[in-house]
């Protein structure tokens, strides 16, 4: 049986597309079959963080079209044996396709995967339904920040609505020293807000942005960066392996809040 | 002086320190009212028909009442905290009573509500 998760958030830009990118290629890099699906229909970027922009031909558009076999429209990943993407349409009209044919290609990709990721655009409307239609999971991304957690509150009522009841949870940017300030909330504090369980925590940090900026997921770049680790961790933990939690706060933090450990602050 | 207080003297945090815990604090205002889908109206008329109820056993502190929404684990629970000023007692109307009692069960969030206004 393939899983199919969906990665979403409500909140654009907390990392929604970096995270199905780099954890794609993390389970992949687990000896997985891995498709990873662009729903972010007009605003497509998996391709670019996967560095795989110039060799996508067809998308799934065309597939809908039929203007092309399924298989053809997949691009495979040369430096990850076993992941795929299927890349969205830029160009045309993003009302175009409906969840019934979103689910139609997602359920024609489980027979051939063991996991199909699905990143979902930002928001709550047609390309947010499109993206968890055919979904029997749900990884929420959030930020450690006000209006992130609110709307991943949101989307977590809408996923448990729509039945799809597995739902973890990844909090994405942490900045320890922040956190040891109390100028932002913990991993806990967010738990406690939206009480669904944990599966991941990813720092923030530049080796996330030098790995876009190359379209090298972490795991083949710098395998070894505290994110890279984060990433391998989620895919672990997906598998269903016990991984312990990252902790960032050790080697973080200005000298101050270091003396402020110290010295009981 | 300790340590602390002489580094705190030296570098003062700045004063948006604690902002974390406004973060907490107002989310979980907002969170128990996006979950609920009560509408202010719904709530103030509830609580005036529980208040009406409630009026008829007991004489409650109106000033010091605290009721609302409050949100803990996915579950949203309605909070009502009456302080029972005098108990009306058939007969013996005089009898005061010290205590101010939370009216309700599931008023502290240690015991859960017995029955959440909606869950999730
Ligand atoms: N852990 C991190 N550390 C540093 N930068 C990060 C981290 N996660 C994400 N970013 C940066 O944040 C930006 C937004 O990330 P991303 O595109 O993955 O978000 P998204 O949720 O997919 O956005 P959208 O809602 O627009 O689809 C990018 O510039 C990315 O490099
Ligand atoms: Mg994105």
């Amino acid at each position: 049986m393939s899983r199919i998760i969906v990665i979403t958030s409500g909140k654009g830009g907390v990392g929604k597309t970096t995270v199905t990118s780099n954890l794609g290629a993390a389970i992949a890099n687990l000896g997985r079959k891995v498709a990873l699906v662009d729903a972010d229909f007009g605003l497509r970027n998996l391709d670019l963080l996967l560095g795989l922009e110039e060799r996508v031909v067809y998308t799934a558009l065309d597939v809908l079209a039929g203007e092309c076999r399924l298989a053809q429209a997949l691009v495979k990943d040369k430096r990850l044996n076993g992941l795929v993407l299927l890349p969205a349409a830029q160009n045309r009209n993003k009302e175009s396709v409906e969840p019934e044919q979103m689910k139609t290609i997602i359920t024609a990709l489980a027979k051939g995967y063991d996991y199909i990721i699905v990143d979902s655009p930002a928001g709550i409307e047609l390309g947010f339904r499109n993206s968890i239609v055919a979904a029997k999971e749900a990884l929420i991304v959030t930020t450690p920040e006000i209006a992130a957690v609110r709307d991943a509150d949101r989307v977590i009522g809408l996923l448990e609505a729509e039945g799809v009841s597995k739902i973890n949870l990844i909090v994405n940017r942490i900045k320890p020293h922040m956190i040891e300030e109390n100028k932002m909330m913990s991993v806990e504090d967010v738990l406690e807000l939206l009480g669904v369980p944990l599966i991941g925590v990813i720092p923030d940090n530049e080796a996330v942005i030098v790995s876009t900026n190359k379209g090298e997921p972490l795991i083949l770049g710098d395998p070894g960066s505290l994110p890279a680790l984060a990433f391998k961790n989620i895919a672990q933990r997906l598998e269903g392996e016990k991984v312990p939690f990252l902790n960032f706060a050790s080697d973080q933090g200005n000298i101050l809040t270091k003396l402020r450990r110290i010295f009981g602050g | 002086m300790k340590i602390i207080d002489f580094l705190e003297m030296l570098f003062p945090r700045s004063g948006d320190k604690k902002s974390s815990f406004k973060a907490k604090e107002r989310l979980q205002m907002v969170l128990a009212h996006d979950r609920a889908t009560i509408t202010p109206d719904l709530i103030s008329s509830m609580r005036r028909e529980i208040l009406e109820v409630v009026a008829r056993y007991v004489d409650v502190d109106i000033k010091e009442m605290e009721f609302g929404l409050e949100n803990n684990q996915r579950i949203t629970s309605l909070i009502a905290n009456l302080p029972i000023r005098q108990v009306k007692r058939p007969g013996n109307e005089k009898i005061k009573s010290k205590v101010s009692a939370d009216t309700f069960s599931g008023v502290d969030n240690t015991s859960p509500p017995e029955q959440p206004l909606s869950e999730k």
